[in-house]
C-alpha cells in the first residue's frame, strides 16, 4: 500500500492549507499543556516569593517510593479489570445490535446514552446503596430470595471497584464498536458461517480480527480512564484499604501547599509511557492497514444474523444489560431525586415523596444559564473534536505523511493529562497573552477540545483504517482534489462511526469539571460546576435531580438527531 | 506568504510585537496596586462608612471569591445589593483549594479581578504567605470574641465549620456524652473517620498536649475504625446507615439534614474543633471601598442573620447557642501547613494503619 497518488500540482495550495490547519490546530491544542506539564515536573513549585528551582525529586521520588509499587499494583489490576468488564459487555451488547435480528435494536444508541450523562460520583453512591453489604438493596433482595445467611455482594472490593467502573464505561465501548460493527462489510462474517464455522468460529476468526483496531484504541482508552479514575477508588476502594496512584495525585494538589502540581504531573508522564506503549503496539498491530479495510468500492449492505431461536437469548441478553448498567442505577438515583434525603426504596416511605428537590434545582443561582451554556460548548467542542480527530487521521492513515504519527500520538497523549493541569496551563498562558478569552466561554472550548481531542483522534484512526484506499484513489484519478476527496468520500464513509463518538464526546464535555472549575466566569457557569457544587455542599439529592433533569433533556436531543438522521439517509 | 512580501512580513512582524509590548506595559501599568488599599483598609475615622458609600460609588463594582456555596451565600449577598443598590457584583463559588488554586494563578497573571476572598482559614493563609492579603478594619473586631478572630487582622469569621460528632439514630441508641466515651469497647465497629481530618489530630494535640492526645488516638485506633474519603459521601452514608456515626462531621451540615427528617443527630462535644470561614481583602482589590462595605455588611447583625439563617453556625456575638457556649478549638492553619507531611503521617499511623482491612 503506497497511500494516495501524487496529486496533481493544480492542488497543491489546498492540500498545504488544509495540512498546515490541522498540524498547526493540532500543536496548539497539545503542545501548550504538554510543555507546561513537563516544566511542572523538573522544577520545584514557585510560591511565596520562593523561584522555582530545578529539581529531579518527582521523578525520584515517584519511581523510588516503595509504595509506589503496591498502588501501582492496585491501579493496574482495576484499570485491567474494568477495561475488560467494559469492553466485553460493551463489545457484547454492540454485536448483538448491529449484527442480529434481535427486537428493540433500535432503542440501544438511546438507552446507553443515560449512564453516559452521568457523573462517576452519582452512579458510584448509587452502586454503594445497591451493593453495600449492610444497606445494598440487591444485597437484601438477593439474601432474602435465596434465604442466604450472608449477604452475597461487597461492594467495597476490588471486585466492587471493577465493577462500578467497567459498567459504567461499557456503553462507552458499545457506541465505538458499534459504529464499527455497522459500517464492517459483513461478506467475510457471512463466508465464514456459510463455510461452517459457526456463529462464535466466526466471530473468533473474522469479527474480531477485522476489527481489531477498533478494539485496541477502545482498550487503551478504557485503560487510561481506569488508571486516572479517582472517584470510584476514593469512594469504596479507601474505605477496603485499597489505594490507587490517583489519591497521590489529590494529596499533591488539593491537600499540600504549596500545590505539588510537579508530583501531579510526574505521575502523567508514567500514565503517558503507558499510553506510548499501548499506541506502539497499536502501529505493530495495524502495521498491514489493508487486512483492516472492510469498506471497499463494491457495494454491500450490512445484512444482519437472523438468530432464529436464538432471539430469546439475545432479548434476554438485552434485558439482563439494561437491567444492570441502565435502569438500577437510574432507579436509584430517580428515588433519591424524589426524596428529601438518602433512604430505603420501600413502600412505607412513598408518603415522603416529593418534587422539591427538582423547584430547588430550578431555584439554584444561574442554573439557567448554564445548562444554555452546556449544551452549546458541548456541541461545538464535540464538532471540532470529531473534525479535528478526522483531519488528523486522514493525514496519519491515508496521506501517510511522514512524521504523521508524532502528529497522532500528540493528539492521543492529553487522554493522560490531569484536567487540574491543564486548566492550570491554560490560564497561565491567556492570562499573559493579550487576548481577553479568560474567563470566557472561548477558553472553556479550548480546555474541552484539550481535553477529548484523543478520544476523536483513536476513533477516526479505527474508522480511517476500515476504508479502502481504492474509494479515494478512485476519487483521486477523477481529478478530485484532496480536500474534496477527505470532504466527499471519507468523511461520508465514516459519518455512522463518527456521530457515535460525537455523542460519546458530548457527554464527556457535559461532565468536566477538574478543567472548568479554573476557567470559567461569571457568565461562563456550566451545569459540571452547579452540579459540583450541589454535591460539595451535601445537597445529593438535588444534585441527583440534576442529574435526572441532564439524562431527560439529553434522551431529548438524541431522538431528535435520530429524527434527523433518518430523514438524512 | 508570497502575497506578503519579505519586506511587508518584517513589518508586520514588527509592528505586531511593537503593539503588543505596549499592551503588556499598559495593562501592567493599570493592573498595578490601587495606591492606598493598605491606607484605606485600616481606616477607623468616624466618617468611614461615609467615605466608603463616597468610594464605592465611584467604583460601582465589586468581585467576591467565595468558597461558600452559592445557595449560602445568595441572601447575604442579596441583602447587601439592596442596601448598596449602586454596586454591581459579580460571586465567584467554588471549593477552597480550587478558589485558591485560581486566584493564585490569576494574581501571578497581574489578573487583578477579586476584592473579596472568603474560604476555610487554610486557605486564607496560603493567600497569606503569597503576600495577596492586606490586613484590614471591619467594626466587627471590636465586638467579636477576641477567640474567634484573627490577631494580625487578615481575616474575620463570616461562619464557623466545626467538626463533630454525629451519628444515624436507627443505628445508634446511646450516644457518647464526651470524648473519652468513645473509648469503651461498645463503640468497636461502629465508628467512621474521614481519612484526611488531620485538623481534628493537630488541634487536640495542642489542647490536650502530646501525651494525652497521643494515648486518646493510639486507643481510638483499636476501635475497629471504617474509613471514608469525602465528607459529602460520609454525610450520605451516615444519612443512609450505612455509616453507623463519625466523630468528625460537620455540624452544620447535620442540623440541616436533620431538619429536613433525616434520621440523624449530633452531640455538642467538648471540645470541638473549627475551621473558620475567613473573609478577606485581596491587596490588588480593583474595589477597595465596596470590598470593604461587603465585608462591615457580612459580619454585621443583618449580613450575620442571614447566614445563620441558612443553617451556617456563625460567630457574631449571642447569635449562633451552637457557638456560644460551645468549647471550640480555633484552628491555626499555620501549624498544619508548617508541618502537612508529618501530620498526615501521624494521622495514618494512628487511624488509618490500624484499620486496614488488607
Amino acid at each position: 500500500m503506497s497511500g494516495l497518488p501524487r496529486l496533481q500540482h493544480k492542488y497543491a495550495i489546498s492540500t498545504g492549507v488544509f495540512l498546515l490547519v490541522t498540524i498547526a490546530a493540532v500543536m496548539f491544542i497539545t503542545l501548550v499543556p504538554l510543555l507546561f506539564l513537563l516544566y511542572q515536573t523538573f522544577f520545584t513549585p514557585e510560591y511565596a516569593g520562593n523561584l522555582a528551582v530545578f529539581t529531579l525529586k518527582n521523578y525520584v521520588s515517584v519511581f523510588t517510593d516503595p509504595a509506589t509499587l503496591t498502588v501501582l499494583k492496585n491501579s493496574t489490576e482495576f484499570a485491567f479489570g474494568s477495561s475488560f468488564v467494559a469492553l466485553f459487555v460493551g463489545g457484547t451488547m454492540a454485536w448483538v445490535t448491529e449484527r442480529t435480528r434481535t427486537p428493540g435494536r433500535q432503542w440501544m444508541y438511546l438507552v446507553n446514552m443515560v449512564p453516559l450523562i452521568l457523573p462517576g460520583i452519582l452512579v458510584t453512591m448509587a452502586w454503594v446503596f445497591l451493593l453495600s453489604p449492610k444497606i445494598g438493596l440487591l444485597n437484601l433482595l438477593v439474601t432474602k430470595l435465596f434465604f442466604l445467611n450472608k449477604p452475597p455482594f461487597n461492594v467495597y472490593s476490588m471486585g466492587g471497584m471493577i465493577w462500578i467502573q467497567g459498567i459504567h464505561w461499557a456503553p462507552f465501548a458499545f457506541i465505538t464498536l458499534a459504529g464499527t460493527f455497522r459500517a464492517m462489510n459483513p461478506d467475510l462474517e457471512e463466508a465464514a458461517t456459510v463455510s461452517g464455522a459457526g456463529i462464535w468460529n466466526s466471530l473468533r476468526m473474522v469479527t474480531l480480527p477485522i476489527n481489531l483496531p477498533a478494539i485496541l484504541s477502545l482498550f487503551l482508552i478504557l485503560l487510561v480512564r481506569g488508571l486516572e479514575n479517582f472517584v470510584v477508588p476514593a469512594v469504596v476502594g479507601i474505605p477496603a484499604g485499597i489505594d490507587v496512584f490517583t489519591s497521590r495525585i489529590y494529596e499533591a494538589v488539593a491537600k499540600s501547599y504549596p500545590a505539588n502540581l510537579g508530583l501531579a504531573s510526574t505521575y502523567s508522564v508514567v500514565l503517558m509511557i503507558v499510553t506510548g506503549i499501548g499506541l506502539g503496539l497499536y502501529y505493530m498491530a495495524t502495521r498491514e492497514s489493508s487486512s483492516f479495510a472492510t469498506i471497499t468500492g463494491k457495494g454491500y449492505r450490512a445484512r444482519l444474523i437472523d438468530v432464529g431461536k436464538w432471539r430469546y437469548a439475545t432479548v434476554a441478553i438485552y434485558a439482563l444489560y439494561v437491567m444492570v448498567a441502565v435502569l438500577l442505577p437510574l432507579i436509584m438515583l430517580i428515588w433519591v431525586s424524589i426524596t428529601p434525603y438518602s433512604m430505603a426504596i420501600s413502600g412505607k416511605n412513598f408518603h415522603l415523596v416529593t418534587l422539591n428537590n427538582y423547584v430547588e434545582v430550578f431555584n439554584y443561582p444561574g442554573v439557567v444559564g448554564a445548562m444554555f451554556n452546556t449544551v452549546y460548548l458541548s456541541f461545538f467542542a464535540s464538532l471540532i473534536i470529531v473534525m479535528l480527530g478526522v483531519m488528523t487521521s486522514f493525514i496519519v492513515v491515508k496521506m501517510k505523511l511522514k512524521g504523521g504519527r508524532i502528529l497522532d500520538v500528540l493528539g492521543t497523549l492529553p487522554l493522560t493529562f490531569p484536567g487540574t493541569v491543564v486548566g492550570v496551563a491554560l490560564a497561565t498562558l491567556y492570562l499573559r497573552l493579550p487576548v481577553a478569552i479568560y474567563g470566557t466561554v472561548w477558553i472553556l472550548l479550548i480546555a474541552f477540545v484539550t481535553r477529548f481531542l484523543p478520544y476523536g483522534i483513536r476513533a477516526a484512526n479505527s474508522s480511517l483504517l476500515q476504508v479502502h484506499a481504492e474509494l479515494e484513489e478512485a476519487a483521486a484519478i477523477s481529478g478530485a482534489s484532496l480536500v474534496r476527496t477527505l470532504v466527499m468520500i471519507t468523511l461520508p464513509v465514516v459519518l455512522s462511526g463518527m456521530v457515535g463518538t460525537f455523542i460519546y464526546v458530548m457527554t464527556l464535555v457535559i461532565r468536566e469539571f477538574p478543567s472548568v472549575v479554573l476557567l470559567y466566569g461569571p457568565q461562563s457557569r456550566v451545569i459540571a460546576v452547579q452540579l459540583f457544587e450541589m454535591w460539595e455542599s451535601a445537597a445529593f439529592n438535588q444534585a441527583a435531580a440534576l442529574g435526572v433533569l441532564m439524562i431527560l433533556f439529553l434522551s431529548a436531543l438524541a431522538l431528535l438527531m435520530r429524527r434527523f438522521q433518518a430523514k438524512e439517509s | 506568504m508570497e502575497v506578503l512580501g519579505k519586506g511587508r512580513l518584517c513589518k508586520t512582524v514588527f509592528s505586531v510585537c511593537v503593539s503588543w509590548l505596549a499592551l503588556v506595559t499598559l495593562t501592567g501599568m493599570a493592573a498595578a496596586a490601587p495606591a492606598g488599599v493598605e491606607q484605606l483598609a485600616g481606616y477607623k475615622g468616624k466618617d468611614r462608612e461615609q467615605v466608603l458609600i463616597e468610594g464605592a460609588k465611584k467604583e460601582g463594582a465589586l468581585s467576591v471569591y467565595s468558597a461558600m456555596n452559592a445557595k449560602d451565600s445568595k441572601p447575604m449577598v442579596d441583602g447587601f445589593s439592596k442596601r448598596y443598590p449602586f454596586i454591581k457584583i459579580d460571586l465567584f463559588a467554588g471549593r477552597g483549594e480550587d478558589v485558591v488554586a485560581r486566584l493564585i494563578t490569576e494574581q501571578k497573571g497581574r489578573k487583578y479581578n477579586a476584592d473579596t476572598f472568603d474560604a476555610p482559614t487554610i486557605n486564607v493563609e496560603k493567600l497569606r504567605r503569597e503576600g495577596l492579603l492586606v490586613p484590614y478594619y471591619t467594626p466587627a473586631q471590636d465586638t467579636y470574641n477576641k477567640k474567634h478572630i484573627d490577631p494580625n487582622r487578615y481575616w474575620v469569621p463570616i461562619y464557623h465549620n466545626i467538626l463533630t460528632f454525629v451519628y444515624n439514630t436507627n443505628e445508634i441508641k446511646d450516644p457518647p456524652k464526651t470524648w473519652q466515651d468513645l473509648l469503651d469497647p461498645k463503640w468497636k465497629g461502629r465508628l467512621t473517620v474521614e481519612d484526611t481530618d488531620e485538623v481534628w489530630v493537630i488541634n487536640f494535640y495542642k489542647a490536650w498536649g502530646e501525651a494525652k492526645a497521643r494515648d486518646y488516638f493510639t486507643r481510638l485506633g483499636k476501635q475497629d475504625l471504617k474509613i471514608v474519603h469525602g465528607h459529602s459521601v460520609m454525610q450520605q452514608m451516615l444519612i443512609a446507615g450505612e455509616v453507623m456515626s463519625s466523630p468528625t462531621q460537620y455540624l452544620h451540615q447535620a442540623i440541616a439534614d436533620k431538619k429536613t427528617g433525616a434520621p440523624l443527630n449530633f452531640v455538642i462535644m467538648a471540645p470541638m474543633v473549627v475551621g473558620p470561614e475567613g473573609m478577606t481583602l485581596l491587596k490588588n482589590a480593583p474595589h477597595p471601598h465596596a470590598a470593604l462595605l461587603f465585608i462591615d455588611y457580612a459580619t454585621s447583625r443583618e449580613g450575620q442573620a442571614l447566614i445563620y439563617g441558612r443553617g451556617r453556625n456563625v460567630a457574631y456575638p449571642g447569635m449562633d447557642p451552637y457557638v456560644k457556649d460551645a468549647d471550640l478549638l480555633i484552628d491555626d492553619p499555620a501549624i498544619s501547613l508548617d508541618n502537612f507531611e508529618y501530620w498526615q503521617k501521624l494521622f495514618k499511623d494512628l487511624l488509618i494503619v490500624p484499620n486496614r482491612r488488607r
